[in-house]
């Protein structure tokens, strides 16, 4: 009996391939893949560790494989393979893991990831519209339900609007720009891939979050399951630190090009990826802190969410950070005071929402200049 | 000139001399830098001009893109099928190899039951102790795209067009026909650029009945190579002509997840009833009605995918009067007579990743010729499947992933199932069961490899022509490959 026990074991941990003190491999998620379905995104600081192999050569002396999926179904793909057990960590914006999280995906919070990203309002470049409220009683569209349903509704909010404004159509973005192009709608919501539309001439931005108040912008996380931080949890310590060093270099000034080279491996010019960073530093859109600004962000996602009804069930979101990971990496690098922790609403303690170049509140960079 | 005044001519000069030594130095110096700074900005003007755009490399862009319009054009019209309307081509072919435990000598003149359920069993008319062979189960070819677009509300007019290859039945020689199997234009009424609404199409034109589970799936879904008894039986399978409204409502939508949801689906709709490339054989249009039930889930619950199904046709059918084995008409039948032609249905469907199970019943009454009049004939069938998959091509997220190559999860899929059709109830011991076990392997994105055992046990009342109480047994082994494009 006991060697039939013994068996057993054995063609469990044959098949599962988990066993031990250590995984056979990581199976880490990307909420989009690159133009035309390439293996690459400009998705933070885990694009980054991506192009560079960074995490291969971190588990190279122990032969762990590093299995990246890059899924093209965004954020909902990212939760249907989460609910299939097919990940063990994943980068995913804000909405779509709180929609995960309501339908009882076990995740961990452990790091922020390409914060305050922007939203842009387009029309056609030959449109007599020249701000939102021109819009009014026009057909609209946005993809509902992806990331960037929230930014919408309270940028609208914030201007006494709503979607009832308008004739918003449900069109996923690749739809949504081909009628933008084709005059079938008066106006697109989406991300900076609209610059490509006013690249070539077809479209104007005539409105959107940057520059704006930051509450509005979307925010993205590195989430781990339950499961594997509980399996693994020195892995994953490894990995934050891996994420956390390669965030610092990517914060850093001297890096902007490299790091705008890197996301373009994507498909995506690099002058597109830059124009959405704009006015921005990136060592502000990089900060990977779990702080008030980024927690509130969720926690009034959560809050948005039911009241839109794309939830049924209130999401509890302050269980659901981890920051142990994060403040032991930021500790051993000795990065506790780089990134400034921003406010509730965004702003950094000097009364400035997005500081424009490093200030005293903004201490001088330590740590090195390689990720 | 004075000695005096020469010396002094010679002094001044010298004196003059003196300075201009040092100015040479400075001028030769400056010469120096400005050869330096001239070199300098030479190679600057020719990095310049290496990387700036010049006329020529206008000229060059122009004369690649007029190559390229030139080349284009001519390829479009020389090389490349064009339409009206876009298109997408898609098609399939079926290939495979089967071997039974009893040879076959002729259509079902081996005394022992007929034949093995699947191989193209009447093809050729005469076969010579024959228990195994290749054959090409099926191909078609299918046309559809968009006749007009609504991008404002997606109230969309689509069409479909579909050829269907199978080898003929009987066929000396070896034909095979291309028959239009579907050939119908599909209507939205409702928005479609919503996923979180109702639904309803209105198809018109050659269709698929909307009865049940197995009449519905295709080839390309259905995990056995072959459909349950009952779908040829019944003719519940074949194509039909007439107007079918198709749509849902209840919806839940979960944007987590891109999962649509239905509390009710509802099939509605009028056909002949006489089958595929027909015109009707009598003034009665048959009705055709399913509605099925879903539990109103989000996609992480274990209820997903749960589904009860009840469907219903109504028909009526021209049977030709009872005759005798002269082919006369019996003393007192008719021609014809119009009876019934009725199908009742009831499913249960459940597939939640990484298993599914489905369960079907279908009942058939049919009005036959018997002696001068007509008599009622009721039939039954159960059938049921269950799977189970290793890999994660069932799944969207797993399916549409960035990469370079030609990737596509692999995915094992077992499976079972258990077919029994009764086509007479009232008369005892007279079915026919077929147990199935199987595994598809999917390999790449549009082709799988299939292999199935089956074991079909052929039961015959006393009395029948071939009467087998205990059932006549016959094991088939099935390897299928069938790709897609």
């Amino acid at each position: 009996m006991n060697r039939l026990a013994i068996l057993f074991a054995l063609v469990l941990v044959a098949v599962d391939g988990q066993a031990g003190d250590h995984p056979a491999a990581i199976r880490i998620g990307f909420a989009s893949a690159g133009l035309g379905g390439r293996p690459f995104t400009s998705s933070g600081v885990l694009a980054i560790v991506h192009v560079k192999s960074l995490l291969e050569e971190e588990f190279k002396a122990e032969n762990i494989r590093i299995d990246w999926h890059l899924h093209k179904g965004a954020g909902p793909a990212v939760n249907e393979a989460l609910a299939g057990g097919l990940l063990d960590l994943t980068t995913q914006g804000d909405l779509p893991s709180l929609l995960g999280r309501s339908s009882g995906i076990k995740t961990r919070i452990i790091l922020a990831t390409s914060v305050r990203a922007n939203t842009y309002l387009a029309v056609p470049v030959d449109s007599p519209a020249k701000r939102l409220e021109d819009l009014k009683g026009k057909r609209v569209a946005y993809h509902r339900g992806t990331n960037a349903t929230l930014g919408i509704a309270k940028l609208l909010h914030s201007r006494g609007l709503s979607d009832a404004d308008f004739r918003t159509i449900n069109l996923d973005s690749t739809a949504a720009q081909v009628a933008l192009t084709n005059h079938d709608i008066e106006g697109a919501w989406g991300s900076l891939l609209l610059f490509d539309l006013v690249k070539r001439g077809v479209a104007r931005i005539i409105d959107g979050t940057r520059g704006g108040d930051p509450r509005n912008t979307l925010q993205s996380s590195i989430l781990v399951t339950e499961s594997f931080a509980t399996a693994y949890p020195s892995i994953v310590q490894r990995i934050v630190d891996v994420l956390v060093r390669t965030a610092r270099w990517q914060s850093d000034p001297a890096n902007r090009s490299e790091v705008f080279a890197a996301w373009a491996k994507s498909g995506y010019a690099a002058d597109i990826l830059e124009e959405d960073y704009q006015g921005d530093l990136l060592r502000v859109r990089s900060s990977p802190l779990l702080d008030e600004f980024f927690t509130s962000q969720y926690r009034d996602g959560a809050r948005l969410a039911l009241a839109f009804k794309l939830i049924r069930n209130p999401v509890e979101v302050d269980g659901w950070f981890d920051p142990r990971y994060l403040s032991a990496a930021l500790k051993k690098q000795n990065l506790e005071e780089y990134w400034l922790p921003a406010a509730a609403d965004g702003s950094f303690g000097t009364g400035s929402t997005q500081p424009t170049a490093p200030t005293a509140t903004q201490p001088a960079q330590p740590g090195t200049d390689k990720p | 000139m004075s000695r005096s005044t020469s010396i002094l001519s010679l002094a001044l000069l010298a004196i003059a001399a003196a300075p201009a030594a040092d100015d040479i130095a400075t001028l030769e110096q400056r010469i120096q830098v400005l050869e330096k700074s001239q070199k300098d900005l030479l190679d600057r003007i020719r990095s310049l001009l290496d990387s700036q755009v010049v006329q020529e490399d206008v000229q060059g862009v122009t004369n690649s893109l007029e190559s390229f319009k030139y080349q284009y054009q001519r390829d479009r019209e020389t090389k490349s099928p064009v339409s009206v309307r876009g298109i997408t081509i898609t098609g399939g072919l079926a290939a495979r190899y089967a071997a039974t435990n009893r040879s076959k000598t002729s259509a079902g003149a081996d005394g022992k039951g007929g034949n093995a359920n699947g191989t193209a069993s009447a093809n050729p008319a005469i076969v010579n102790g024959r228990n195994n062979t290749f054959d090409v189960a099926g191909a078609f070819v299918n046309f559809s795209g968009s006749l007009y677009r609504d991008y404002a509300e997606g109230r969309n007019l689509t069409f479909n067009l579909r050829f269907d290859g199978t080898p003929q039945t009987g066929a000396a020689i070896g034909n095979s026909f291309a028959n239009l199997t579907n050939a119908n234009v599909v209507y939205s009424p409702l928005p479609t650029t919503s996923q979180d609404i109702d639904r309803l199409t209105i198809t018109l034109g050659q269709q698929t009945l909307p009865f049940g589970l197995e009449a519905n799936t295709t080839e390309e879904l259905r995990p056995v190579i072959n459909s349950a008894q009952f779908v040829g039986a019944t003719g519940v399978g074949r194509r039909e002509i007439g107007l079918v409204f198709r749509g849902d409502f209840g919806i839940t939508y979960d944007y987590g997840y891109n999962y649509r949801s239905s509390l009710i689906s509802y099939n509605f709709g009028l056909v002949n009833g006489n089958g595929p490339n027909r015109a009707d054989d009598n003034d009665y249009k048959d009705i055709i009605a399913r509605v099925d039930v879903k539990l109103p889930t989000e996609y992480n619950s274990w209820l997903r995918e749960l589904r009860l199904g009840v469907s219903y046709y109504h028909g009526r059918q021209v049977i030709a009067g009872a005759t005798n084995a002269a082919g006369a008409l019996l003393p007192g039948a008719s021609t014809y007579y119009e009876g019934a032609r009725k199908r009742y249905g009831l499913d249960l469907y459940y597939n939640h990743f990484p298993f599914g199970f489905t369960y079907e019943f279908v009942r058939s009454v049919d009005d036959v010729a018997a002696g001068s009049s007509t008599t009622e004939r009721r039939g039954n069938s159960h059938t049921a499947t269950l799977f189970y998959s290793f890999g994660s091509q069932f799944l969207a997220s797993q399916r549409n992933v960035g990469a370079f190559d030609d990737y596509w999860p692999k995915t094992w899929q077992p499976f079972v199932r258990f077919d029994r059709w009764d086509p007479d109830i009232k008369i005892s011991g007279n079915h026919t069961d077929i147990y199935t076990v199987g595994l598809n392997a999917f390999f790449a994105e549009t082709t799988k490899a299939q292999l199935n055992l089956t074991h079909k046990r052929e039961k015959l009342p006393s009395g029948a022509a071939r009467p087998n109480t205990a059932g006549f047994i016959t094991n088939e082994i099935i390897a299928q490959l069938q790709y897609g494009f």
